[in-house]
């Protein structure tokens, strides 16, 4: 829906500048805290501006743990993972939604009911099946499952797929073309919103993933990001101002990578007939 | 095309992923190899100990679980320990928050784990069967207990059972702390040793200037400072419960843990003690002294790092006693075990023997990430003269007991929500509720343990 | 690139003519072979998941079902007691509590979380300069770290100092104590959960670009205004995407978890008013060792909120619209 006049933008850009001044007020918090000392962290009235900024903060927070290792440990879980991802997402939600079998909607509920499950319960005898399988402290515990569909994602895949009219697969049929080539060629050009999401959403979540990798992994050579930073939390002591200097350094490229995804939906394709 | 230029660049990058992830197989079965190798040497040491290190060189495992500015300091001894140890390999993984302990459990379940890792558990874990005893070990190489701050390593590395289950990694010594710029600011005297209740009082009335949003203290408005990590109950002759935390009756309700609740209650009543509208804003370690709002605070040697850094002169004090009465200590103590899994225990028990030695004590003493364990490195650091550590390093010697709270399970199950209820209930009620009276109130949360204690009895 | 042919891009779309008419009513226009084919491929796509799921939640499933049944607290071995873990679950009111707890969270935070969600991304759909700089602005709360998020609202929701009851006294409101008072933790914990609903935007906004664009060309050449369209083109066919989000809206809240933890650790609060079922279930599992005792509050809990779920799936036949052609063939009585 466009804004067509002057008076109209202008109210969309207040709305949209106060909005965000207030979604902004957590992130400001980190930065104010990250500049801050052990001493002066918890002051009331708390200062937002720190007289005398820890810039140090930064260059110690990243001589604590070796973030570049993280972060090319972490680099490969998310390429072999959205890869892993989007593949048995797009293919699984493509049989939920375009094939008719009996056991269908059964199996569509089980699937649903699988987010229901609290990953603690089943966490025990998942590190034994790991383990008898000699899969600690390596990647594929991780890694593996990626290749066998998320529930959430092949939902949300689903949903979109269903809105997509069938005379395109119909037309294509007629032209001789089999399911495999339909998918490829029709479908996955045209989920390119979802398929962004789903990229989008599984980079987020692996990038902030740290129970995984650390429950299943125990060489420290083989951390991630969200574990470097999850070692600056403890029991006995935590170090906020460094984690917040950390945490908004390793901010940046969630930021960038859902900067470049946004831009893919541009609100309203122009139609199902002529693409690209 | 776009669609072939993404193909190809993540056929790309998945052949440059294919080696790294390789390197965790590879790494696997190195592991496995060693494992194979020196089981052969520790099955005849298992059943009794032997020789001291096996011939040849043995990889073994240690966790930890604290947060990664005491990294450095780990990988200094775990650095010395491999140099002066050529036969033996110390792999040291960081492990934190929760995950510490599902890990843990899940190791444990599978019987792999670690070989050496860092535990705090209440004494009724030690001899369940997943942490070897070390009494053999230490009659074997004749190492002096007494050589560890004591009472406090017997109370806490001993099982029910009298052996020995841990060796102490430190000493983490609990007194009241407070903030000297403040006492300056109103003119009042600071807190003297031999102080009681009363005085205590006394103080935190004077100190507290609601126009200012200053207040006495912060000690009391939960059970955990109030009573239970604070010697002062013991002081006063109190307990929340027996030995083994299998009665509440006769404890919590006893004459002496009224006595204490009623003169707590004084000090809430005078009106010294922060409200809870203000105390929700505090976070991070001793968050009330640190907001520069508190005058009197429970302070430890683990927060020594925050004190250090704080922007006001602060002093400390042992906690409140009647006068001439006995004095206690609070002490808390984090053990190094040993799994009773690990297929390399000589070499696990030289690591630990280092670790708690007098050499490694002194390399801790350099930063005091934490509280050596040894009162000689204390003594040769001249931290027992040090104008704040001194008294903190005093605590350490009075005589102590094991907290309620690490007794046994049993606390977390049946006694824990009953006990913080009735100390809110007594203290800190929500809203406008009257303060409950110490006698009637201390005795319902009593017969609730009881009750609960029996229902629960069968309960693994 | 597949051309197809130019008269199947209209708004009104039609059954294509060349589907065989006249056929058995249970394979909707397709014949038995067809159908058959058409199944087997079908099993096929959906392999990966169903051999995901036998592979990896199978059977660590059946294996917490018969810890249920046990008496286990992971040192010593498991001790049969059959159902007597249900028998205590039934009689024991916290668990109760914290069902009651969570489900008035979801009963708040689901509905709220898509008027304020469905709202904020149709502001974010608009076409003014830099809307991508601000979609990128209002996604960042949800990536801050729960814990983070959770000790800064601890401030925010500060009776004396804290930033709402300053901005409700603005209105005149006084506003209430919130994590100190049993009857507003709750609604305190979804005004944190409505922070990151920057994140869910983009899930709107996905749904809003399958929306073709000749459909609202088409009503304004009608004649339709601002509110018409939107109530009957973009409401409508963003129901799809509306429906995940309720679902999964009620599957995440029943698993709040990290902020309460960190808010006010498994206490559970004042009363155990912030009593989740996440948060009772974590103190039994993992702090008091009652892992039968947990893992059969898991089942019954999750049973409890499956069958909610399954009460809003059946009922997306009556108000979700996956498309003309699909609604004649519901009409029709066919299967889709």
């Amino acid at each position: 829906m466009r804004g067509s006049s002057a008076v109209g933008q202008s109210i969309l850009y207040t709305l949209l500048v106060l909005l965000s001044v207030v979604f902004l007020i957590p992130f400001a918090w980190t930065v104010s805290t990250s500049l801050k000392t052990r001493g002066n962290m918890w002051l009331i009235p708390p200062e937002w501006i720190p007289k005398s900024p820890q810039w140090s903060n930064y260059a110690d927070a990243f001589t604590y743990a070796p973030f570049g290792r993280y972060a090319l440990n972490t680099l490969m879980l998310e390429v072999l993972i959205i890869f892993g991802t989007v593949l048995s997402c797009t293919l699984v939600a493509y049989g939920f939604a375009r094939f008719r079998f009996r056991w269908r909607e059964p199996l569509f509920i089980l699937m649903l009911s699988t987010m229901l499950i609290p990953g603690e319960i089943t966490f025990i005898p998942r590190y034994l099946m790991f383990s008898y399988a000699g899969w600690i402290d390596t990647y594929y515990p991780l890694v593996v499952p990626a290749f066998f569909g998320n529930a959430f994602y092949i939902f949300l895949l689903r949903q979109y797929l269903m809105t997509i009219p069938h005379d395109m697969d119909e037309a294509a049929k007629v032209d001789g073309a089999n399911s495999l080539q339909i998918y490829w060629r029709i479908f996955l050009p045209m989920l390119r919103p979802g398929i962004t999401i789903v990229t989008v959403f599984t980079f987020t979540a692996v990038y902030n993933d740290f129970m995984g990798p650390l429950l299943f992994l125990n060489d420290q050579a083989k951390f991630t990001i969200a574990v470097g930073l999850a070692t600056f939390v403890s029991s006995v002591g935590s170090e906020w101002n460094l984690l917040m200097a950390a945490s908004t350094v390793t901010i940046v490229p969630l930021l960038i990578i859902y900067y470049f995804a946004q831009r893919q939906m541009i609100g309203g394709i122009a139609s199902f007939g002529i693409k690209g | 095309m776009k669609n072939t230029m993404l193909w190809k660049l993540t056929v790309l990058l998945l052949v440059l992923a294919l080696p790294l992830s390789a390197c965790g197989g590879s790494n696997k079965n190195e592991a496995t190899a060693d494992n194979t190798a020196g089981s052969s040497s520790s099955s005849s040491a298992s059943g009794s100990p032997a020789g001291n290190s096996p011939a040849e060189t043995v990889e073994i495992t240690f966790w930890n679980c604290d947060n990664v500015t005491w990294q450095p300091l780990y990988k200094e001894l775990v650095e010395s320990f491999n140099a002066s140890h050529p036969n033996i390999k110390v792999k040291m993984t960081n492990v934190v928050g929760n995950a510490y302990f599902e890990k843990l459990n899940a190791a444990n379940t599978a019987k792999s784990g670690p070989d050496v890792y860092v535990l705090f558990p209440p004494n009724d874990e030690y001899p369940k069967g997943n942490i070897e005893p070390l009494d053999e070990y230490i009659q074997r190489d004749n190492l002096d207990m007494s050589q560890y701050f004591q009472p406090i390593t017997d109370i806490r590395s001993k099982g029910p059972d009298g052996k020995y289950y841990g060796l102490p990694r430190d000493i983490g010594l609990d007194a009241v702390v407070y903030n000297k710029d403040l006492f300056d600011k109103y003119g009042i005297p600071y807190p003297q040793e031999g102080w009681t209740l009363e005085d205590f009082r006394e103080i935190a009335k004077q100190m507290t200037h609601k126009e200012d949003r200053v207040y006495g203290t912060d000690i009391f408005k939960v059970m955990w400072e109030g009573a239970m990590l604070n010697a002062g109950l013991w002081n006063y002759g109190a307990d929340f419960a027996n030995d083994d935390d299998t009665a509440a009756k006769g404890y919590l309700d006893s004459p002496a843990f009224i006595e204490y609740a009623t003169k707590v209650q004084a000090i809430v009543k005078d009106g010294s003690l922060v409200p809870s509208s203000i105390a929700s804003t505090f976070n991070g370690d001793m968050g009330g002294l640190m907001s520069g709002k508190i005058a009197m605070a429970h302070g430890t040697t683990f927060g020594l790092k925050t004190l250090l850094d704080a922007p006001f002169n602060w002093g400390v004090v042992s906690f409140p006693a009647p006068q001439g009465g006995e004095q206690h200590g609070w002490a808390d103590m984090v053990q190094f075990v040993m799994s009773s899994y690990s297929k390399h225990k000589d070499a696990a028990w030289e690591f630990m023997k280092y670790l708690t030695s007098y050499e490694a004590g002194m390399k801790v003493a350099e930063t005091m990430t934490w509280g050596p364990s040894r009162p000689q490195v204390w003594i040769d650091n001249g931290l027992d003269k040090d104008e704040h550590l001194g008294v903190f390093f005093a605590q350490g010697s009075k005589s102590s007991k094991l907290p309620a709270f690490l007794r046994s399970t049993r606390w977390s199950e049946s006694f824990d929500k009953e006990a913080f209820d009735a100390w809110t209930d007594m203290m800190y009620p929500l809203g406008n509720k009257a303060l409950a009276d110490p006698a009637t109130r201390l005795s319902a949360a009593a017969e609730a343990i009881e009750k609960k204690l029996e229902k629960n009895k069968n309960r693994k | 690139m597949n051309k197809t042919s130019q008269k199947h891009t209209t708004a009104g779309r039609e059954l294509p003519p060349f589907l065989p008419t006249g056929v058995k009513r249970m394979n909707n226009g397709t014949s038995g072979k067809n159908a058959r084919r058409e199944a087997i491929q079908g099993y096929l796509y959906i392999l990966p998941w169903v051999a995901g799921f036998l592979l990896f939640l199978a059977i660590p499933m059946v294996a917490s079902l018969l810890l249920s049944f046990t008496n286990w607290d992971t040192i010593e071995t498991p001790e049969w007691i059959g159902l007597a873990n249900y028998k205590e679950l039934f009689a024991d009111e916290l668990f109760f509590k914290s069902m009651k707890v969570t489900l008035y969270y979801t009963a708040l935070s689901v509905p709220l979380g898509i008027v304020v969600g469905l709202s904020l991304s149709l502001l974010l759909n608009a076409k003014v300069k830099g809307i991508n700089l601000f979609r990128t602005l209002f996604y960042l709360p949800s990536i801050i770290s729960g814990v983070a998020v959770a000790m800064l609202f601890r401030w925010i929701l500060n009776d004396e100092y804290g930033l709402l009851n300053y901005l409700l006294s603005i209105v005149g409101i006084s506003g209430p104590d919130w994590f100190a008072d049993p009857r507003w933790i709750v609604p305190g914990y979804v005004v944190m959960s409505l922070w990151g609903v920057g994140g869910g935007a983009i899930i709107y906004l996905g749904g809003l670009q399958n929306i073709p664009v000749q459909l609202y060309e088409a009503a304004k050449i009608d004649g339709a205004g601002v509110w018409q369209r939107f109530w009957k083109i973009t409401l409508p066919l963003i129901t799809p995407t509306i429906f995940f989000l309720i679902l999964t809206g009620i599957i995440g809240a029943f698993q709040i978890f990290t902020q309460a933890y960190v808010a006010s650790g498994t206490n559970g609060g004042p009363e155990s008013a912030g009593l989740f079922f996440m948060l009772y279930l974590y103190e039994q599992a993992f702090q008091l060792h009652h892992m039968g005792y947990a893992s059969a509050m898991a089942w019954v809990g999750s049973l409890i909120t499956m069958s909610l779920a399954l009460i809003v799936y059946q009922t997306q036949y009556k108000w979700v619209y996956y498309g003309a052609e699909i609604e004649k063939k519901r009409r029709k009585g066919r299967r889709t």
